[in-house]
């Protein structure tokens, strides 16, 4: 990515945060505090820092991490259509999180969460190289995703049916479709640190996608011991996609989306687009958040509402175009 | 025919008249846990078939012990069918199947609207206590609950205290909800209607930080309480934001069912404005 796209980005990410921080039910007056012309009440702070901060910094890192993860399972794939949600590991992760929440784990210790989605995530990226096989054609791979989604959409509800919590049922939209509301400081505590060092671990095989991109021998002869990376990226996707599910639900599309729209604008090099798509990741979640709470209604839109209007014409666009590929 | 023979037969004979009146009196059935209660108050024990199980639930019912004495239903037609009740009390949100089904056995089914104004109250106690044949029995409870009404509203103070009623989801009742109506008729003010709220909606935690009512009742008595809605109640910014709020703690049963226990409800909240704040 060109440092002027660089910069664009980075300038347009600011003003959506900003914009992002200022909305909610109370009006908080920003640019006096910000100006130092005025200490802002006792109560406006407690709303900046303890509801809109945390809600602000999940926006950002979970964004984050789907680009990411996405960039990283297409390079690795090196399959366009290999997004954590459409291959089913934000489901899976989603499932870990919901036998950690509903059957008392997490009433144990809060680390359950994060560790059950993240568990999740990885028996889900297992279940694809098993299904869909290393080398895998796009079609496998699409199909293997329905079936691993499938089963674990119906095991969530299966597990929530099975709770004798009588909001348990109810919660199924949010595991389903993801929200980030009323998040506390607590959540970003518990998933922040397996984000980070999940996505550091895909950052960690940015020359490698590269070199994969000419083909597994050529990057074999290039020195990368291709089965290593293989897990590092196998085990950075289930560390950062399952802690970000376990805070958020499962947000679809921002893996798939992000992506392709910035390929172009790194030269289609599989490991500059890295970065970039956690950038863009970031930008697009921050967006659709900020989306969510404009939107009149009684109750909150949920975020993977608005990230699939805007994924699912797209994803349908792109199969149109790859057409010819199945024939 | 000798003198104590013919006391006998008259003992015999008032007896069997005494059972087929008692028998005029129809044997029913509860599928809903607002009509469980208000058949245990007014029926006699010989009337009442089955309760539904949610009855014997402590975490629902504040009558679990009697209810626990009856056989219970799951709200499924072949158990209703089975117990050959003459009639079956429902909510209007039970299943319109089951209902519809029970009906063309010709059983009847009578569906009891929850009260949800102060003055219909008391108006689906009068219902079932003529549909089960003890209309004078629910007519001179009424009188008694009116009459308890009252006396509780003598004790009420002039306060200006808001109480924030809030539920798992942050769930509360705002404006034309029977909550609301006996919130203010206890003397205190009702946080949600005064924030615009109409009928059951939910609060913004932002906007409870910044409003800091007097009073705060978190009204959560489930014992599992695996879930986010509830996890919500636990927000560091309402732990931290309204330290300031008085909790006060309302048993869930009374808030389960409209009817006589709102009244201890009624004295309860009365109760609150007394107190210095």
């Amino acid at each position: 990515m060109s440092r002027s796209h660089t910069a664009i980005m980075l300038l347009v990410a600011f003003l959506v945060a900003v914009w992002h921080i200022q909305l909610g039910r109370i009006p908080v007056d920003l640019w006096a505090w910000l100006s130092g012309a005025g200490q802002l009440p006792e109560v406006q702070q407690l709303i900046l820092s303890e509801l809109r901060l945390p809600r602000l910094l999940l926006a950002l890192s979970v964004g984050a991490t789907l680009g990411l993860a996405g960039a990283a399972l297409q390079g690795l794939l090196r399959n366009p259509l290999a997004g954590p949600g459409l291959v089913g590991v934000t489901n899976f992760a989603a499932l870990g999180a919901v036998i950690a929440l509903y059957l008392g784990l997490a009433a144990v210790s809060w680390w359950a969460l994060p560790i059950g989605g993240m568990l999740g995530a990885s028996l889900a990226v297992v279940f694809i190289f098993v299904l869909a096989g290393r080398s895998s054609s796009t079609l496998s791979l699409i199909l293997a995703g329905v079936a691993v989604n499938a089963l674990a959409g119906s095991c969530i509800s299966l597990v929530l049916n099975f709770s004798d919590n009588p909001y348990a049922m109810s919660e199924i939209v949010f595991w389903l479709l993801g929200s980030l509301a009323n998040r506390s400081m607590q959540d970003v505590g518990f998933a922040m640190p397996f984000m980070l060092v999940g996505s550091l671990l895909l950052l960690a095989s940015k020359n490698f996608l590269d070199a994969l991109s000419f083909g597994e021998e050529t990057a074999q002869t290039m020195g990368y011991r291709v089965a290593r990376y293989r897990w590092l990226i196998v085990f950075g996707v289930a560390l950062s996609v399952g802690a970000a599910v376990s805070v958020s639900g499962n947000i679809g599309f921002v893996g798939l989306v992000i992506p392709h729209l910035l390929r172009p604008w790194v030269k289609h090099r599989p490991g500059a687009l890295l970065p970039a798509s956690a950038l863009g990741g970031a930008l697009f979640l921050m967006l659709a958040d900020c989306v969510v709470q404009v939107v009149p209604g009684s109750q909150e839109l949920k975020l993977g509402v608005v990230t699939a209007l805007v994924g699912g014409p797209f994803f349908l666009h792109l199969i149109v175009r790859m057409r010819g590929e199945y024939r | 025919m000798g003198h104590i023979a013919r006391t006998w037969l008259a003992i015999v004979l008032w007896l069997s008249v005494s059972a087929a009146w008692a028998d005029a009196k129809p044997r029913v059935a509860s599928v809903n846990l607002c009509t469980d209660q208000l058949l245990l108050l007014l029926a006699d024990h010989e009337q009442i078939v089955s309760l539904s199980y949610l009855s014997a639930d402590p975490q629902y019912s504040d009558w679990s012990a009697q209810a626990s004495a009856y056989p219970l239903n799951h709200a499924s037609a072949e158990e209703l069918v089975a117990l050959q009740p003459d009639l079956v009390l429902a909510g209007l949100y039970n299943d319109h199947y089951t209902l519809n089904f029970l009906e063309s056995l010709g059983i009847s089914v009578a569906r009891v609207a929850r009260a949800d104004s102060l003055g219909g109250l008391f108006k689906p106690m009068l219902k079932v206590g003529a549909l089960i044949g003890q209309a004078e029995r629910a007519e001179a409870m009424v009188a008694d609950l009116q009459a308890r009404m009252s006396q509780v509203l003598l004790r009420r103070q002039v306060t200006d205290k808001r109480l924030a009623i809030l539920g798992p989801n942050a769930y509360t009742q705002g404006a034309g909800t029977l909550t609301d109506e006996l919130i203010k008729l206890a003397g205190l003010r009702n946080l949600a209607s005064e924030l615009g709220k109409q009928g059951n909606a939910e609060y913004s935690l932002e906007e409870l930080l910044v409003a800091q009512p007097e009073l705060i009742a978190i009204e959560d008595n489930t014992i599992n309480r695996n879930s986010l809605a509830q996890r919500l109640l636990q927000h560091p910014a309402l732990q931290r934001g309204l330290s300031r709020a008085q909790p006060i703690d309302i048993p869930s049963g009374h808030w389960g069912c409209p009817g006589p226990s709102y009244v201890d409800l009624l004295a309860y909240l009365v109760g609150l404005t007394g107190e210095a704040s």
